[in-house]
């Protein structure tokens, strides 16, 4: 069976099927995971942690595996290390909201990056204004890559977080993140938060030889559910950091008084969690492991190659920026037409891609431009949708000349 | 505030050629280079009108849209992005919109069924953030058309 045959949502229908190239934003999801949400909720529904009957002691049990199986993947120490979340936004927005504000002082500095997608941004921003931190921009050079000769520059004492991103949602480029920690351990004690929404798809990730602080990534960007993600945080920084969400679960015990907070990850997971999306989860990392995420990533790689090699003979494209290191995604534009208007034309061909800022507008100005096209992979896609692509790229320049 | 339009025939005139070109085009091409030639054609306005308080929100292109009413009669002009970034289509389709609700009075563009684009297949084929574009630009014509129609 190819892997496109095993995802539902792509089965060819029709005189111009699907081709499906916006990965980057969204996956789909592969029958095995399709699967393993129907099973849950036909056969084994309960809530976890709450109830005293067999079947949510099962399903308790489902859900700390699946704790087990993401700590395996990304190759986490220990299974406390792994919160569930609803995403990379939210487990972003939990570190900044909870350590942030415990932790940042009157003065204090963080650093991002010049490349980073707003949920890497604003987190930041909120809580920096809220404790009188001082956000510093690393910034990137003409190819989007980051310079990161100038981030001893910018680290200090005062120094407290480093949130960038593996893998830029905008231009594709893959971050040197070895290098990056090595330098913010050199030259501060900062923390290091890593947006891994686009790389854990894309790339194996090994969060321990990584030595990074924090990790986030979304499920549905890698096969499984939507509204469901996680965060790592290496286990002395989680235990000392104080909940930011107060409900169900999530304590030792209440008064009126005073309530004690359970350990983590509890601590992190007030009030029912999303069970479903968490073993949907489980299944679409079960299911990239079987597949192995290095065959993912060169079946990509082949399909960028092709993929650029057919744009550039197109009148007047122009790649947003060429980074030493492309993951899978191209982000261009047709020179004389609208990136909006080449995406309508698009559309009506069937050919899904995104046009806009890409929620990374400090990108786009960077490289003065409004809006592009992004084209992105996944590992279902095929030869045929990079044709369909081009022809219809090919229709549109056709009709603005 | 709505008293009954004086000018339904005029709408449905407007509406009836509007319908007729679109009938005959045998292609989808021949749509879209129509609604290019509409947006090429457009004169736009003086840049001194483009202020950020009449750009329209909600669409995922800068577009202009300045009322002014006099007489009884609203007047609309409208503007997009100048140069390589200018959306034509988005363009194209505003324009469009105009040769329906410029210079009516408001009671009359309060009467205009805003369907109408969607009956002649014009949606058919825009990306969702697209057809929500439009419905912004229409959804703000029909507020200035509000607004002044209490005058």
């Amino acid at each position: 069976m190819t892997l496109r045959a095993q995802f539902p949502m792509l089965k060819a229908q029709g005189e111009k099927p699907l081709a499906f190239l916006d990965s980057a934003a969204t996956t789909h999801k592969p029958k095995a995971v399709i699967d393993a949400l129907n099973s849950f909720y036909s056969e084994h529904y309960s809530s976890v942690k709450r109830g005293n009957y067999q079947l949510s002691a099962q399903t308790t049990q489902q859900y700390e595996n699946a704790r087990q199986t993401v700590a395996d993947f990304f190759q986490a120490q220990y299974l406390e290390e792994i919160i569930f979340t609803r995403g990379t936004t939210e487990s972003i927005n939990l570190v900044a909201w909870s350590w942030g504000l415990e932790n940042l002082e009157k003065g204090d500095e963080i650093i991002i990056s010049a490349l980073e997608h707003h949920a890497n941004i604003v987190p930041w921003q909120l809580v920096a204004r809220q404790k009188g931190a001082k956000i510093k921009v690393l910034p990137c050079d003409d190819s989007a890559n980051l310079q990161i000769e100038i981030l001893p520059k910018l680290l200090n004492a005062k120094t407290k977080m480093v949130a960038v991103n593996h893998i830029a949602n905008s231009t594709g480029t893959i971050n040197p993140l070895t290098e990056i920690i090595a330098l913010v351990r050199k030259h501060s004690s900062a923390l290091v938060l890593v947006d891994g929404a686009q790389s854990a798809p894309h790339i194996p990730v090994n969060l321990t030889a990584l030595d990074v602080d924090f990790f986030a990534c979304s499920g549905h960007k890698i096969y499984g559910p939507t509204g469901i993600g996680m965060l790592y945080g290496k286990k002395h920084l989680l235990t000392a950091m104080p909940p930011w969400q107060g409900g169900g679960e999530m304590i030792e015990s209440v008064n009126f008084d005073h309530t004690s907070f359970a350990e983590v990850p509890d601590r992190f997971e007030a009030g029912t969690p999303n069970i479903a999306g968490v073993l949907g989860f489980k299944a679409a990392l079960e299911w990239v492991k079987s597949v192995g995420i290095e065959r993912i990533a060169s079946i990509e790689k082949h399909l960028l190659d092709e993929t650029l090699s057919k744009l550039q003979r197109l009148d007047g494209f122009k790649l947003l920026a060429h980074p030493k290191n492309l993951s899978s995604l191209l982000s261009f534009n047709i020179e004389g037409i609208n990136a909006h208007d080449v995406a309508m034309i698009l559309d009506e061909e069937n050919v899904a891609v995104r046009a806009g800022h890409h929620c990374a507008q400090p990108v786009m100005d960077r490289f003065k431009q409004s809006a592009t096209l992004r084209v992105s992979f996944g590992a279902y896609n095929e030869s045929w949708e990079i044709d369909r692509l081009i022809s219809a790229l090919q229709r549109s320049i056709n009709l603005f000349k | 505030m709505s008293e009954t339009p004086k000018n339904t025939d005029e709408i449905a005139k407007r509406q009836e050629t509007i319908r007729e070109v679109f009938a005959n085009f045998s292609d989808s091409d021949q749509k879209w280079k129509y609604l290019l030639q509409l947006a090429r054609d457009w004169p736009g306005m003086d840049s001194s009108l483009q202020d950020e308080k009449f750009l329209i929100k909600g669409c995922s292109t800068r577009m202009y849209l300045v009322p002014s009413f006099k007489d009884g009669v609203l007047h609309f002009d409208l503007d997009t992005e100048s140069g390589a970034d200018n959306p034509l289509i988005s363009r194209g389709l505003g324009v469009l919109a105009l040769q329906i609700y410029n210079d009516l009075a408001p009671a009359e563009i309060l009467h205009t069924d805003p369907e109408f684009f969607q009956n002649i297949g014009l949606n058919v084929g825009l990306s969702p953030t697209r057809a929500n574009g439009f419905a912004s630009l229409l959804k703000q014509i029909y507020m200035y058309a509000q607004v002044f129609a209490r005058f």
